[in-house]
């Protein structure tokens, strides 16, 4: 497989990445605690998961949609990135039990949610985290979070009911 | 074919997975699933598109039959091995049913390469063998330490 290379110096995207790092961890350590560490634990790894699903799948193989940072190989500042979603996805769990939303509200919230990441998204792309190809577009993204996100209430759910049930 | 045999393979691996008793609860074996799954992809693509040491087949079939592998086949075998390594069986019938799981994992590499999915370019079944066996103790670790976790916080109820 041809290597691509897009930049060779520590430029924006790297930047980017780690200020989005610390600020994100800095604000999960000084937010009061909400969940206890199993479920923090499992709502910080969800976005990174979800992250790494969607970055490796669609920025693999069979096509291509998009690269990330630098080359077209896997590199520690690939890995951090996808290390980013982790506070996303406890922001998102987090306002969610917050706001004691409710079920009938909870499509709007993802779509609020899903307009936010797509914002996230976007400076993303323009600093040179994401590298677009073969057609794709932020908006094929769009639909990608509100699926995402519709998921991970399904799981809020699942760890609410039956978190504490062993199998 | 390929896609077919592995989507067989990781269903019956889904249909042991549900029946056998795992002795973790449904926040610990989600988190495990994510960890795992993130190792597997990271461990799958350095092998793959950083060294070339285990190139993966690029065409459409073989990709989602990768996927599978990835999402479903690994992740859930290995999970099984960390509840066998926390299980109170003897030390023998552990170790028995750890090589079956690695053998399970080995066999389904052969698989792999037997539909062209990757090849072994610099690589052998005895270090994937290694590799898994690694792997599942360090998953052990993982699963010790996070089911010892303090229940700090609040529960959502």
């Amino acid at each position: 497989m041809k290597e691509i290379r897009y930049d060779q110096q520590f430029s924006a995207n790297e930047w980017f990445i780690l200020s989005a790092f610390v600020i994100g961890a800095l604000l999960v350590i000084l937010v009061p605690r909400r969940f206890d560490l199993k479920t923090s634990g499992v709502f910080l790894m969800c976005g990174v998961f979800f992250g790494f699903f969607f970055d490796h799948t669609l920025s693999v193989f069979p096509v291509s949609f998009y690269r990330i940072n630098d080359t077209s190989e896997f590199e520690t500042m690939d890995f951090i990135s996808h290390v980013v979603y982790a506070p996303v996805s406890y922001f998102f769990f987090y306002l969610y039990d917050l706001f004691q939303i409710k079920i009938r509200n909870s499509l709007m919230y993802v779509l609020a949610w899903s307009f936010l990441s797509c914002g996230f998204e976007r400076i993303s792309e323009a600093v040179g985290v994401f590298h677009y190809e073969n057609g794709y577009k932020i908006l094929y993204s769009f639909e990608i979070y509100l699926i995402v996100q519709s998921l991970w209430l399904l799981l809020y759910w699942a760890i609410k009911l039956y978190g504490d049930r062993r199998f | 074919m390929s896609l077919f045999i592995l989507a067989l393979m990781a269903w019956v691996v889904m249909i042991v997975f549900g029946l056998v008793p795992k002795g973790f609860t449904l926040t610990e074996m989600v988190f495990l699933y994510f960890v795992i799954t993130i190792l597997t992809i990271s461990i799958f693509t350095i092998l793959d598109v950083n060294l070339r040491w285990v190139p993966i087949t690029r065409d459409v079939e073989g990709s989602f039959a990768v996927y599978i592998c990835r999402f479903i086949y690994i992740p859930l075998l290995v999970l099984m091995a960390a509840s066998v390594l926390r299980s109170h069986m003897k030390a023998k019938s552990r170790l028995a049913l750890i090589s079956i799981i690695i053998l399970l994992l080995c066999g389904s590499d052969r698989v792999y390469l037997q539909f062209d999915l990757l090849e072994y370019a610099h690589w052998n079944e005895w270090i994937s063998a290694l590799m898994y066996g690694s792997f599942i103790v360090i998953i052990g670790w993982i699963a010790r330490w996070f089911t010892g976790l303090g229940e700090g916080g609040r529960k959502i109820t």
